[in-house]
């Protein structure tokens, strides 16, 4: 009776140890993790945007430092040149996966064919990398 | 039993989450930092300019014509999916099954919702704030374990 007790302990503690040596195994060698970054469009360049002078520099003057616009906007009588760009981070840990996307943007006001005003202050804060995709 | 401790429990599950393919996934994605009201408190319709707005909030995703005035639009977005096979872990019961291929053998939930959430500014054609609002759904983005 209690041989039979000890080897049925000793079985279960075989096959406890049987089953941890398993799952950090399997953790050890599996590849479910996983690091990507992506961007879209191109970082905004200070320098660029300080070589843009209100009142004085153009529409091709822009076009010149900062490329064609993504989007052009009709608002409030103004033309407005909208450049954007995206970055992305995304972290994957076997089961969980959490991807952050920021995107920043960067107006130029135009009246007559003359910039008038830019807009392009507060940065957001670059995305993280994270796992957790739970809470905030 | 072994089976009736709950570390053995835990461990099987973490066996079954370990199980090539994936068979349970908790996926977020998250575009921007959401605005609270706390960030938006001082601004005051009737007073507080579009430079105003752009100190404390950072520049707008999208600047819009309406016949008022411009709104500019700060957009975040969250999307949470849960998904689960519930027949991964069956070639570990019945390894016959292993025989037939992946995809003949799933059975998948798979649930979520995506968020689309905006915070608008109304503006005269003076660039004063007329007013602002939040659009935002908080119950569209959560984790269902049931899809039915």
């Amino acid at each position: 009776m209690g041989r039979d007790n000890h080897a049925s302990r000793v079985a279960r503690h075989v096959i406890a140890s049987m089953l941890v040596v398993t799952v950090f195994a399997e953790i050890a060698t599996m590849t479910g993790c996983a690091f990507v970054r992506g961007k879209y469009g191109d970082q905004f360049d200070a320098t660029d945007i300080e070589s843009i002078k209100k009142g004085v520099s153009t529409r091709t003057d822009v076009a010149m430092h900062l490329g064609a616009p993504d989007r052009i906007l009709e608002v409030n009588e103004h033309e407005i040149f909208q450049y954007y760009n995206y970055d992305v981070k995304s972290g994957t840990l076997l089961f969980l996966s959490r991807t952050n996307i920021k995107g920043q943007d960067l107006y130029i006001f135009f009246k007559n064919g003359v910039v008038d005003d830019v807009v392009f202050g507060k940065l957001k804060p670059t995305p993280k990398f994270q796992f957790w995709p739970f809470g905030d | 039993m072994f089976y009736q401790r709950p570390a053995i429990l835990v461990l099987l599950f973490l066996l079954f989450l370990c199980i090539p393919g994936c068979p349970i996934r908790w996926q977020r994605v998250t575009l921007n930092y959401s605005i609270k009201a706390d960030d938006v408190s001082f601004i005051v319709p009737g007073h507080t300019t579009f430079r105003e707005v752009l100190e404390k909030l950072g520049v707008p995703d999208q600047i819009k014509h309406s016949k008022i005035g411009p709104i500019t639009q700060y957009d975040f977005l969250d999307t949470k999916e849960f998904k689960v096979d519930l027949l991964s872990a069956l070639p570990l019961v019945v390894p016959a099954v292993a025989v037939v291929p992946g995809s003949y053998r799933q059975l998948e939930l798979q649930s979520g919702g995506i968020g689309p959430d905006h915070f608008r500014v109304f503006f005269d054609s003076n660039w004063i704030v007329q007013s602002y609002a939040f659009e935002i759904h908080p119950q569209a983005t959560e984790y269902m374990l049931w899809p039915f």
